[in-house]
């Protein structure tokens, strides 16, 4: 229903409300005002018939002329009174048959009065009549008195009437006053849910709009006017959001806009700067018009100025380009095609100013479907500094590749002269040896008796020098053979190892009383053969220093030191000083005399030229007196390979 | 014409001197020649150059040293064994050097024995004794 429709029905409906109470009010006004008039004729009836009494008594007193006449005056005003009110008194006593009683008993006692007061007459005069007169006179005192009850009753049902009258006025004037109350409340009620409560959620939402949420929406199911004003809201807030959402992707894409433009332009920039910083310039060449497009870099490459340096013509370019590199360049281009469209050569140009340069060019053809090509686009490097180093580096290579198989030649013939060189000592240097030991000999056994003591003393010093020498030249091969041959890592028991070598020793001298302790499960990798003459020289060392101590001690141990494994050939011997602990490791260096602990000094030599080549290192301490420990490492795996 | 029992190929006149005293004092002595470098070998043992014409035909055994002037023992081994006459000649190698590639060389190119000459006379006295007298007693020589 409509609010238009609902206002009217609203008004139509107060209205007859209004109306009705109105009606009700102006009956009840009216029966009341009809009562009050009423009362006041039985008021004014009263009073006549007081007064009539009154001018009766008056007169039975004083029966004379003056208060008869008084009377009769009275009378008359009373029909007078009576005629004058009939319609009212009827309309008054319509509904009441005890007051239509009483009003009729009024009228025939007013006219039995009458009639009784014109007996009385002149007869007041007569004496005769005087018995007569004097029942007439309570006949009329009666009826006056009559007159004056009913007139009273009328009197007072008349009030009664008026007090309800009265009430049933207040009662229709208080129906009214509610009605209109009601009726104000009702309208008000009806007021605040149809239109106050719509207008409210309305209000809400534009203020919440406004406030930036134009995604709101009031989406009343009311079908009235404010329905529909809710429904035009909304789609006003439709066409507003339609229209933010429009200026804010516009606004956006302006940014967009703006920001893919910044980036183009940095994008430029930058591979503008990448190119120029390369040393490059890119190209586009048309091969229908024979024009070449180049960027502003190729300026300084190609040494050229004005308009020369962007605009240029494919046959321009390839008349730069030197004659020796013609053909490549034209090798290059004929080789391309559909499927093989990416390119790179390089040539040699000469520049506008006449200076040559080396250019690197990379590029990529593009063709029409009929497989002509339409366009060559791409970049070229000046790579001349690039092809000088790379030629000063092909140079030094080269050089240094010499130098290598110079030096390795160098080392080979070394390595080899240190061969033949050990291969000569050995065959050569024994032959006169065995010469000096032989006919010393000779001389020993084929002239010994023709030789005195001295002599034969003389001959034995040079057996004895020949010996040592012999055992000299075996020292020197032992040595450079120690190392010699590939080297093998194998797993190598050293303690079983050095319990079998001191076993060895002990079967070979049964004589000496020598203690020995070996730490078991000293298990190392590398070369056994090699392990074996190093434990070998140690004990050996070990054995002949300690030979002179009363209770020896050789001790085969491993301590854990600088993170790593030191094996340890420890003796109680003869030991030695510190102060030449450099020279312990040399070849034929020794630090006892010869009649002390025969010796050539070559053992200790080549324990360390072994250890090394394990990647090891060895260490000795000891005190004249106190002993001498020898330790070493050796790497598990070869982190020095050889190298040693 | 049998020939003598020994040649002996020794560069050094001192080791010659030595050996020859040996086997003198073992009663082998005339049965022994003595050339100076391997091309004297070859010589003496092919009948050429300053051998030309020698007839007393092949010995029992040479003792082949290796160091030696113009060609080597090995070279005049491996010569020998190219020959038909002389390819089962047999050679021992008598040198002073220890060298396990001559060891090898000299096995490879066919020698019947190596051996080191000891560097104590004494030992090499009693060395080159049983040398004599294993191969020109004990050991059966092929038929030529």
């Amino acid at each position: 229903m409509s609010l238009r429709t609902a206002s009217r029905l609203v008004a139509l409906v107060s209205g007859l409300v209004f109306l009705t109470l109105c009606g009700l009010f102006v009956v009840a006004h009216r029966g009341k005002v009809q009562t009050q008039r009423d009362l006041a004729i039985t008021e004014s009836l009263s009073r006549q018939t007081t007064q009539l009494r009154t001018a009766l008594f008056g007169y039975l007193l004083h029966p004379e002329t003056e208060p008869r006449n008084q009377v009769g005056t009275q009378f008359k005003v009373l029909l007078r009174l009576l005629e004058r009110e009939r319609p009212a008194i009827d309309a008054s006593i319509r509904n009441d048959d005890e007051t239509r009683h009483a009003w009729e008993r009024v009228r025939r006692l007013v006219d039995e009065g009458q009639a009784l007061f014109a007996d009385l007459g002149e007869a007041r005069t007569d004496p005769r009549l005087a018995v007569r007169d004097a029942r007439t006179n309570d006949l009329l005192l009666v009826a006056s008195h009559s007159l004056i009850l009913f007139v009273n009753q009328i009197r007072y049902r008349t009030g009664e009437r008026f007090l309800r009258a009265s009430a049933r006025e207040n009662l229709t004037m208080g129906a009214l006053l509610a009605g209109m109350a009601g009726l104000v409340l009702g309208l008000f009620l009806m007021f605040e849910r149809s239109i106050l409560a719509p207008v409210r959620g309305l209000h809400a939402v534009a203020v919440r709009v406004s406030a930036g949420e134009t995604d709101l929406r009031i989406a009343s199911a009311r079908r009235d006017e404010l329905g529909e004003l809710a429904g035009a809201f909304d789609r006003m807030l439709d066409r507003l959001q339609a229209t933010t959402v429009s200026r804010d992707r516009l606004e956006a894409e302006i940014v967009e806009r703006a920001q893919a433009q910044r980036v183009q332009r940095e994008s430029e920039e930058w591979l503008q700067l990448a190119i120029e910083v390369s040393n490059s310039f890119a190209f586009e060449w048309d091969p229908a018009s024979d024009q070449v497009r180049r960027s502003a870099s190729s300026a300084l490459i190609l040494g050229l100025t004005g308009a020369a340096v962007e605009r240029d013509t494919g046959q321009g370019v390839f008349q730069r380009v030197v004659p020796e590199d013609r053909a490549r360049v034209v090798a290059t281009l004929q080789g391309l095609g559909p499927g093989r469209d990416h390119y790179r050569t390089q040539y040699r140009l000469i520049r506008g100013d006449g200076a040559s340069v080396v250019l690197e060019e990379m590029g990529i053809a593009f063709f029409d479907a009929s497989g002509r090509l339409q366009r060559l686009v791409g970049a070229t490097t000046d790579i001349t500094e690039r092809c000088r180093v790379e030629a000063e580096i092909q140079r030094l290579n080269a050089g240094l590749e010499e130098r290598v198989q110079q030096r390795t030649a160098q080392l080979q013939s070394a390595n080899q002269e240190l061969e033949s060189f050990a291969y000569a000592v050995s065959h050569d240097l024994r032959a006169p040896l065995r010469a000096l030991s032989g006919f010393s000999q000779a001389l020993v056994e084929d002239y010994g008796g023709r030789l005195d003591g001295e002599a034969l003393l003389f001959l034995d010093q040079i057996q004895g020098a020949s010996r040592r020498m012999g055992e000299l030249i075996d020292g020197i091969l032992t040595l450079s053979r120690s190392t010699r041959g590939e080297l093998r890592r194998d797993p190598v028991d050293l303690s079983e190892l050095a319990r079998r070598l001191l076993a060895e020793r002990a079967k070979a001298e049964p004589g000496r009383a020598l203690a020995s302790e070996v730490q078991p499960g000293l298990c190392v990798l590398g070369d056994p053969a090699m392990l074996e003459a190093v434990m070998a020289n140690l004990i050996d060392n070990a054995w002949k220093y300690s030979a002179k101590t009363p209770a020896a001690l050789i001790r085969v141990s491993m301590q854990e030191r600088d993170g790593g494994p030191w094996y340890c050939v420890t003796d109680n011997g003869a030991g030695f000083d510190m102060a030449y602990n450099e020279r312990l490791f040399q070849p034929f260096q020794r630090l006892h005399r010869q009649d002390e602990f025969p010796g050539i000094g070559i053992g200790l030599a080549t324990v360390q030229r072994i250890i090394h080549r394990h990647g090891g290192i060895i260490e000795a301490t000891g005190t004249p007196g106190g002993g001498a420990t020898f330790r070493f490492t050796l790497p598990a795996i070869s982190a020095h390979p050889e190298s040693a | 014409m049998k020939g003598r029992a020994i040649l002996i190929v020794e560069d050094s006149r001192q080791d010659e001197l030595l050996m020859l005293r040996v086997l003198r004092k073992a009663n082998l002595a005339n049965q022994i020649d003595v050339v100076r470098d391997g091309q004297q070998a070859l010589d003496y043992l092919f009948a050429e150059g300053e051998f030309a014409g020698r007839t007393a035909g092949l010995p029992a055994v040479v003792l082949l040293d290796i160091g030696l002037p113009r060609l080597s023992g090995l070279q005049v081994l491996a010569r020998l064994r190219a020959d038909p006459r002389t390819r089962l000649l047999p050679v021992v190698i008598l040198t002073s050097s220890d060298e396990e590639r001559d060891r090898l060389k000299s096995y490879e190119n066919g020698a019947n024995s190596f051996v080191r000459k000891p560097l104590e006379f004494s030992e090499l006295a009693e060395t080159i004794v049983r040398l004599g007298v294993y191969w020109l007693l004990v050991n059966e020589p092929p038929q030529p």
